[in-house]
């Protein structure tokens, strides 16, 4: 019982700590991510950047529950030689892909490359930058 | 004792922190699993998103003996939703024991199993079952279940320090003690997963995973 009290007060020390890490975590990606600041939209990327010629592509995926999924998605996308950077957002479900420039992926392609990691494409918007 | 446990605790928290048998294509994944009665470590690659092949190594603390095995790992069909995930598996193995145990010193047995493990889960809430029934002759075959279920104190972003606070049953029927419950803390970082419990009989677990 002693231990399981431990445990306990291990994991509410440890849950207080996290929460304060986290805040700064915020703070600090926002200032680490590659931001990009177009048409007083700002965008912000977890890996590579945007390509100030090139297409944003929006994509709600659905299955998206954990960071696992998050770096899968990530790790398929960043293989293909047209993408320039990705965000993967679990709050609102979607997928931020940046194209390069002069480059291009179909939604049928897009929607394999999801299929294939595992997961579904509810709907895809595209943004010429 | 406490000592040692907080101060193990704050070490592996602040160093480490899910669970799919299947990775993403060409990702590898390593996994450990320590409680009372095994000690179990597993590599294994996925060359789809949906099939996962490696080696398992499983150590039996009271009957004494190592199982090496090929582990492979098969997603039966998965169902996305927008908020929430849900999987079916199936899991086998094949290989050899080696046993240290009294009249079974040194001897080396073929040995086998298979399971079946289902979960759902959303950012908030986690539950699964997964089964297994091993075989390797007379030195040791049995069934074992679990139920897991679990909840998210509060829900972070990619990237941030996931927490878990979740509930085990373990049913062994042919264990003296068959059911078994722990409450389990999961911490879940990028690509590390880390658990660390303790069942009804005060006994510690400790699983960890690590993708690549």
């Amino acid at each position: 019982m002693k231990q399981l009290i431990t445990i306990l007060l291990t994991f509410i020390f440890w849950t207080s700590i996290n929460s304060y890490a986290q805040e700064h975590n915020h703070d600090n990606n926002e200032m680490d991510h590659s931001n990009h600041e177009m048409d007083n939209v700002k965008i912000t990327l977890q890996e590579g950047s945007v390509d100030p010629n090139g297409i944003l592509l929006t994509v709600a995926v659905e299955g998206m529950v954990c960071d696992f999924c998050a770096q899968a998605i990530q790790k398929v996308f960043l293989k293909k030689e047209e993408v320039a950077g990705i965000t993967v957002d679990l709050d609102n479900q979607n997928v931020v892909i940046a194209l390069k420039e002069d480059t291009n992926i179909t939604d049928n392609v897009i929607e394999d490359l999801f299929i294939n990691a595992g997961y579904n494409v509810s709907e895809i918007n595209r943004q010429k930058l | 004792m406490l000592i040692k446990i907080f101060l193990l605790s704050i070490l592996l928290f602040n160093s480490v922190c899910f669970a799919r048998p299947v990775s993403y294509p060409e990702g590898w994944t390593f996994m450990t699993k320590n409680d009372s009665e095994m000690n179990s470590a597993h590599l294994h690659y996925s060359p789809t998103f949906n099939k996962s092949v490696g080696y398992k190594i499983e150590y039996s603390k009271s009957k004494e003996y190592t199982v090496h095995t090929i582990h492979y790992n098969h997603l039966i069909k998965r169902w996305n939703k927008k908020h929430s995930q849900a999987n079916f598996y199936t899991k086998k193995g094949i290989g050899v024991l080696h046993s240290d145990y009294r009249s079974y010193e040194s001897k080396l047995k073929y040995a086998g199993y298979f399971g079946v493990s289902a979960d759902w889960e959303t950012r908030k809430y986690f539950t699964s079952y997964e089964n297994k029934i091993f075989s390797a002759g007379k030195i040791d075959s049995y069934f074992s279940q679990k139920v897991k279920i679990g909840i998210a104190p509060y829900i972070g972003n990619y990237g941030d320090i996931h927490t878990w606070l979740m509930f085990e049953a373990s049913h062994s029927p042919e264990k003296k003690d068959s059911i078994t419950y722990s409450p389990i803390v999961r911490f879940f970082y990028k690509t590390h997963l880390m658990e660390i419990g303790m069942n009804n009989n005060k006994k510690l677990s400790f699983n960890y995973i690590k993708r690549f």
